[in-house]
């Protein structure tokens, strides 16, 4: 216990400094495991991790999965799901913004990246909020918040990530995180409906678009459907495993980019080698996760921690609480991938010891790993909008996100007590 | 040939990893609170760009970043098709591609240890640097050095570890599980990758000591 905690002082140590995340956990994985078994077998297991990691095709759903995003971005899906939720969102009190907050979950269902989403959303979202005068304080923060759900809504680069360490099915994963998704975006609707309605200078009305408009709006999104539908529905109803899911979405996804005329050779090498380097990036730092991994678990740290919550007699969804409130502290200064990189080996282990659904803690860690998306100092999406509208301050932004996180903070609940919202999905179609 | 306007600010810099700012420490955050941070420019639309040698490690490295981005591509197309053709194969044909699983296997070895390099060399590695702002330039400097020295000997110890268990499957004649074939030259062409990219580390850590630590401004 005091061996692990040593570890991840200095883990926390040398990481702040700048230290490549993946190295440090690394590092102080092999040095602790070699403290505590010996030279010989630690070096035996780093090959050995690194390995498994690198030569495993269950894990080939992540280098595809970040294809398909790179040709998804690349096809510009984007601004046919934004007119699509403008059409027939916009004419509402503040409905510019649950437009935007609509599309930023249609464009989460074919991404599987937060940072994709909000980038991208923001580009074809921004402008018309700024055309009809709504606040863009509260503009950047919808556009901000509603890129979160690129995590949430399946595909989802941070599920497989969890899927990965965690040895939990993708698959599930990914249907886990519908319903919530879905209440995301309700929940914020409702929270833009509230503000729209109390401050109404903030989110002024659109003018309503004809119907016709709106029918041909939506006859445009089909791409979108299609890939979501063959792809979650594949996985959902065991059509094909979540790698042939993603085989396919990004040979969909290229086909789509085929189609609109914006595919050369040129954008195409680029684009497997953007996911071919995401790819190593995303393993390096899985490989020191699932070193550092193995010496939390050798050096005991699991089960004295679940003896220590034990012997204080205390029900093990408070410990689901405490950890929640270090996740949200934490994730102040941390963000996205590093965050569940860096906590899965010490929560999981816990997690699992006191009895939990490890599906259903994967949905609330990707759901604290979006409030982190967005909570000052650091918060990444923020930092996205605030490169692409660079003349609003970053303090105008955090203020039109506090009625989103508010937001975050009662779904988060909802799915920690309400744990049947993430596990109903997967369980029905199992 | 049309030349696509993309929509996107720069989200390929970071399109699935929703890491921290991970590209060069130059552009960790458009909100960085240095305000004489590097001004190397992330062109917005241009997809090219990111495959652009930091100017601060160009010198002759162009080429063999040129080899090895085209060796990631041809692995990770890799990786596509064969998964492609697998699933098409065992729903269309109910014939899955003997070995495919495998083959695939040794492809994403191949795509992640092609990649590193350059992920080193563009130092787009997921960090979660928090003393950032309020450190002396000084201290930044001792640090950067630090923090490369340290990547340089981790990647050494990984191909260190990639070489022994190489020679250990040359000397036990390990075969693979389906395909049957030796595993020892997949293990070879990994720690190949493995050395280039501790060589590109190294030579950072030269370039930092030698050059870059001397130049005004650039520490950071």
């Amino acid at each position: 216990m005091t061996l692990s905690l040593i570890g991840f002082a200095v883990l926390l140590l040398i990481a702040f400094l700048g230290f490549p995340l993946g190295f440090a956990m690394m590092l102080v994985g092999f040095v602790g495991f070699a403290y505590v078994r010996g030279v010989d077998p630690a070096l035996e297991t780093v090959s050995q991790q690194i390995l498994d990691l690198a030569l495993n095709a269950n894990f080939v759903a992540l280098p595809l999965f970040v294809l398909m995003g790179v040709f998804v971005f690349r096809a510009a899906l984007a601004s046919d799901i934004y007119d699509a939720a403008q059409a027939w969102l916009g004419n509402k009190r503040g409905g510019v913004a649950m437009a935007t907050v609509a599309a930023c979950g249609g464009f989460a269902s074919i991404s599987g990246s937060s940072v994709a989403t909000a980038a991208t959303m923001a580009k074809v979202s921004i402008p018309p909020m700024r055309r009809y005068n709504y606040n863009e304080g509260f503009a950047a923060g919808t556009v901000a918040a509603g890129g979160t759900m690129g995590i949430l809504i399946p595909p989802s680069a941070a599920l497989i990530v969890y899927g990965i360490l965690t040895e939990q099915s993708i698959g599930d994963l990914f249907i886990a995180g519908i319903i919530p998704g879905i209440v995301t975006i309700a929940l914020y609707i409702a929270v833009i409906w509230i503000v729209a309605r109390f401050w109404p200078h903030l989110a002024p009305r659109a003018p309503a678009a004809p119907w016709k408009i709106r029918w041909q709006t939506l006859t445009k999104i089909w791409a979108v459907l299609l890939l979501f539908f063959v792809i979650i529905g594949g996985i959902s109803f065991g059509v094909f495993t979540p790698t042939e899911g993603g085989g396919i979405g990004a040979t969909g996804a290229l086909l789509f980019a085929i189609a609109r005329r914006r595919m050369n050779l040129r954008i195409f090498f680029y684009g497997l080698a953007e996911a071919a380097e995401t790819t190593a990036m995303i393993f390096t730092i899985a490989f020191g996760a699932l070193i550092l991994n193995n010496f939390v678990n050798i050096a005991g740290m699991p089960s004295d921690i679940v003896g220590f919550i034990e012997s204080l007699d205390i029900e093990p969804i408070y410990v689901i609480l405490v950890i929640l409130m270090i996740y949200i502290l934490l994730g102040t200064i941390i963000e996205g991938l590093a965050m569940i990189f860096l906590t899965v080996p010490i929560f999981v282990p816990l997690v699992d010891a006191l009895g939990f659904d490890l599906i259903w803690f994967g949905i609330v860690m990707v759901m604290v790993v979006e409030i982190s998306l967005i909570t000052p100092p650091i918060g990444l999406n923020v930092f996205v909008i605030k490169s692409i509208m660079p003349d609003v301050p970053l303090s105008a932004m955090f203020k039109g996100i506090a009625p989103f996180f508010a937001a975050d903070i009662v779904r988060l609940l909802m799915v920690v007590f309400i744990p049947s919202l993430a596990l109903w999905l997967p369980n029905y179609l199992r | 040939m049309s030349h696509p306007n993309d929509n996107g600010a720069d989200p390929l810099k970071s399109s699935s990893a929703d890491g921290p700012a991970s590209d060069s420490p130059a552009s960790d955050s458009p909100a960085s609170p240095d305000p004489d941070a590097p001004t190397e420019e992330l062109a917005a639309d241009d997809f090219a760009e990111d495959f652009r040698v930091p100017e601060s490690v160009a010198g002759h490295s162009r080429w063999p970043v040129r080899i090895l981005t085209a060796m990631a591509a041809l692995f990770m197309l890799g990786i596509a098709a064969v998964t492609v053709v697998d699933v098409s194969g065992r729903y269309a044909f109910n014939s899955p591609i003997p070995g495919g699983v495998e083959v695939i296997e040794f492809l994403l070895g191949l795509t992640i240890f092609s990649a590193l390099p350059l992920v080193t060399v563009k130092r787009s590695h997921i960090t979660v640097e928090l003393f950032d702002g309020f450190m002396s330039a000084r201290f930044k400097r001792i640090r950067e050095a630090l923090v490369l020295i340290a990547s340089a000997a981790m990647i050494v110890f990984i191909t260190e570890r990639m070489w022994s268990t190489a020679i250990y499957m040359l000397e036990n004649d390990e075969i693979s599980l389906h395909l049957e074939v030796e595993t020892a030259p997949l293990l070879f062409m990994l720690t190949g990758l493995s050395a280039i990219s501790a060589v590109t580390q190294i030579y950072m850590v030269w370039k930092y000591l030698a050059v870059d630590i001397h130049a005004k401004g650039r520490a950071s």
